[in-house]
């Protein structure tokens, strides 16, 4: 039996459902899930080996998700995070203020695409993801991935997005946060999962069908966006 | 006959007032000209130094221009890489007089500087202000593009500063012959190749220095009646010189010029005040203490003795206990994130216990 500790916020619903449509396929995997909300799944802390919180909201939650369990334990053959701020969403703010280097002039601010990788990379760095990661090396030496954010399913309606989806520049907005994203995941030690290409719009956009609330732009996404994510991770993960 | 000198202050006299003062803290060097109203706008712009004065200015909460903004996400650090949040706008370092000049007459469309984009491994920088991308950019046209940007927000910085803090640093540059255009750096020391036949050495005078400072302080006044402006001459002796003397020489020759042009300027312009930055670094009372063992870079005691001096002149209520950057305000996009991200927070939890309803 192969053990996977699954670590999120509220990301983790879609995550927790694809499981559900997927577990009798995976005869051989058990996953438990560790889910809080974002802001409070920064209060993990090393103690005797495992990952416990300092923060009784949060160890509430986590006992819920986990069926009871108080602390994350260094045993697990592998540590899947979801969410947790790691996302390309950065990205998709900072393009619709700044344009990179290949983007057509107009009133937004020029920035070089070495630059723009590197706000990306910052950002990302300052996430409770990578600190959660750093905090898991100290435990364990399983495998630790990331699954990021996914992105919101609203492009289109943004006049900017739209308009540099015309153009075609979201691909290399995406390629450069791609590579921002990947440089972190080697300085890191992790895997990084980025988002399947089935489930996108567009480079910068999730198709609709995996919204949450269908016909929203809610950056939540159903079960079949677990689902999918899931087939990919474990592919490949932890291996 | 009672001599002129009897009822002078201290600070007329070298014994009273530099070997009997404390060189951190020397008494009456400075007396501003200006009225110092807190919530005045400092612009910040010159050699290495200036870099010291705009941080200081900043972590002491004075209101520092900065009209080309670090974009969101970027550290500190990064932001310092790529020329952010250094000086009041990127335009890196602005050594002379001429190339100050240059750069606000071309704000205006009067000056076209040549040979402006310079190459080095396939990438492409601007050679006025080389350093503010570490990786150069992909294309000419882009270092053009980003350019034209940048001298909307140099406008800016000029339309907007209620003080012009500008430390003179040098007096040597190298020069493109056709044009005069002024580089900081020489061809070739970060980008670019040196064309004997198109570039020249040449060490700026004292008239030359005294027309370009005029020359800006009216234009800066055209665009913003009521600036006034603060010099400074760096201590930051020369790295090197390309002239024939020795770099003892060449520095002190430069500083002199830079100094005396300073002070001509200040004793003649209502609007320029002189900040002795140059004086508190290299006082004899203080030896070379403010110097780091290299004799060049500024301790940071030294820099703090200058602005102590500086804002010693601020009086009691000092500076505001919010800074303010002037420049414009982020796009909408940033009250989308906000929107978005404050949504997020809500609908976290519900969305997270959704899925572990039993």
């Amino acid at each position: 039996m192969i053990n996977l500790c699954v670590l999120g916020d509220s990301h983790l619903n879609a995550i927790k459902g694809g499981w559900d449509l997927l577990e009798n396929e995976y005869p051989d995997l058990e996953l438990t899930f560790f889910g809080a909300g974002r802001k409070n799944m920064q209060f993990l802390e090393v103690s005797n080996g495992c990952l416990i919180s300092s923060d009784p909201h949060c160890a509430n939650r986590m006992r819920r998700t986990s069926n009871g369990l108080d602390r994350i334990a260094d045993d697990y053959d592998g540590y899947l995070l979801c969410g947790l701020e790691f996302g390309l969403h950065a990205a998709v703010y900072l393009c619709m203020t700044h344009r990179i280097e290949s983007d057509e002039p107009d009133d937004r601010v020029p920035v070089s695409d070495p630059c723009f990788a590197r706000a990306i990379e910052d950002e990302l760095r300052g996430t409770i993801s990578v600190s959660t990661v750093r905090k898991l090396h100290q435990i364990t030496d399983a495998p630790v991935a990331v699954v990021p954010y996914p992105l919101r399913c609203r492009s289109e309606t943004i006049p900017v997005l739209k308009r540099i989806r015309e153009t075609g520049t979201d691909q290399k907005v995406r390629d450069l946060a791609d590579s921002a994203a990947t440089r972190l995941s080697e300085e890191y030690g992790f895997r990084l999962f980025l988002q399947p290409q089935d489930t996108l719009s567009s480079p910068l956009g999730t198709n609709s069908i995996y919204s949450r609330i269908p016909g929203s732009n809610d950056g939540h996404m159903n079960a079949s966006y677990g689902r999918e994510v899931l087939k990919v991770v474990f592919g490949q993960f932890p291996s | 006959m009672t001599s002129p000198y009897i009822d002078l202050p201290g600070r007329a006299f070298w014994r009273s007032g530099v070997v009997d003062q404390p060189p951190d803290a020397v008494q009456g060097l400075y007396q501003r000209k200006f009225r110092f109203d807190p919530a005045l706008r400092f612009a910040t712009a010159g050699s290495c130094f200036a870099q010291h004065l705009a941080r200081n200015l900043r972590e002491r909460g004075l209101n520092l221009v900065d009209e080309e903004p670090a974009p969101s996400g970027l550290s500190a650090a990064s932001a310092s890489d790529f020329g952010y949040g250094i000086l009041s706008a990127r335009y890196g370092n602005i050594y002379t007089a001429r190339q100050l000049r240059q750069l606000i007459q071309e704000t205006r469309g009067e000056f076209q500087p040549a040979d402006i984009v310079w190459e080095k491994n396939g990438r492409y920088y601007d050679a006025l202000r080389p350093a503010v991308e570490p990786n150069g950019l992909s294309r000419p046209e882009a270092v053009l593009d980003h350019r034209a940007y940048h001298l909307g927000r140099v406008r800016k910085v000029f339309q907007n500063a209620d003080i012009f803090v500008f430390t003179l640093g040098l007096t040597e540059a190298w020069v493109h012959r056709p044009t005069g255009t002024v580089y900081p750096t020489a061809p070739g020391t970060i980008a670019g190749v040196v064309d004997p036949l198109v570039h020249e050495f040449h060490n700026f005078t004292f008239q030359e220095i005294y027309d370009d400072l005029t020359n800006f302080f009216e234009l800066c006044r055209e665009e913003n009646p009521g600036i006034s402006f603060l010099l400074t001459v760096s201590p930051v002796p020369l790295t090197a010189t390309a002239g024939s003397e020795h770099v003892l020489s060449a520095t002190m020759y430069s500083k002199s010029v830079l100094r005396a042009v300073a002070g001509q300027l200040y004793h003649e312009r209502g609007d320029v005040d002189y900040m002795p930055s140059y004086e508190v670094i290299t006082n004899p009372r203080a030896g070379a203490s403010f110097y780091e063992d290299n004799l060049r870079s500024i301790r940071a005691t030294g820099v703090d003795a200058v602005m102590n001096m500086f804002f010693g002149q601020l009086g009691e209520t000092g500076a505001q206990a919010e800074p303010r950057v002037a420049g414009e305000r982020e796009p909408a996009a940033d009250n989308i994130r906000e929107r978005e991200r404050v949504l997020e927070e809500v609908q976290c939890e519900e969305a997270l216990l959704e899925a572990f309803a039993p």
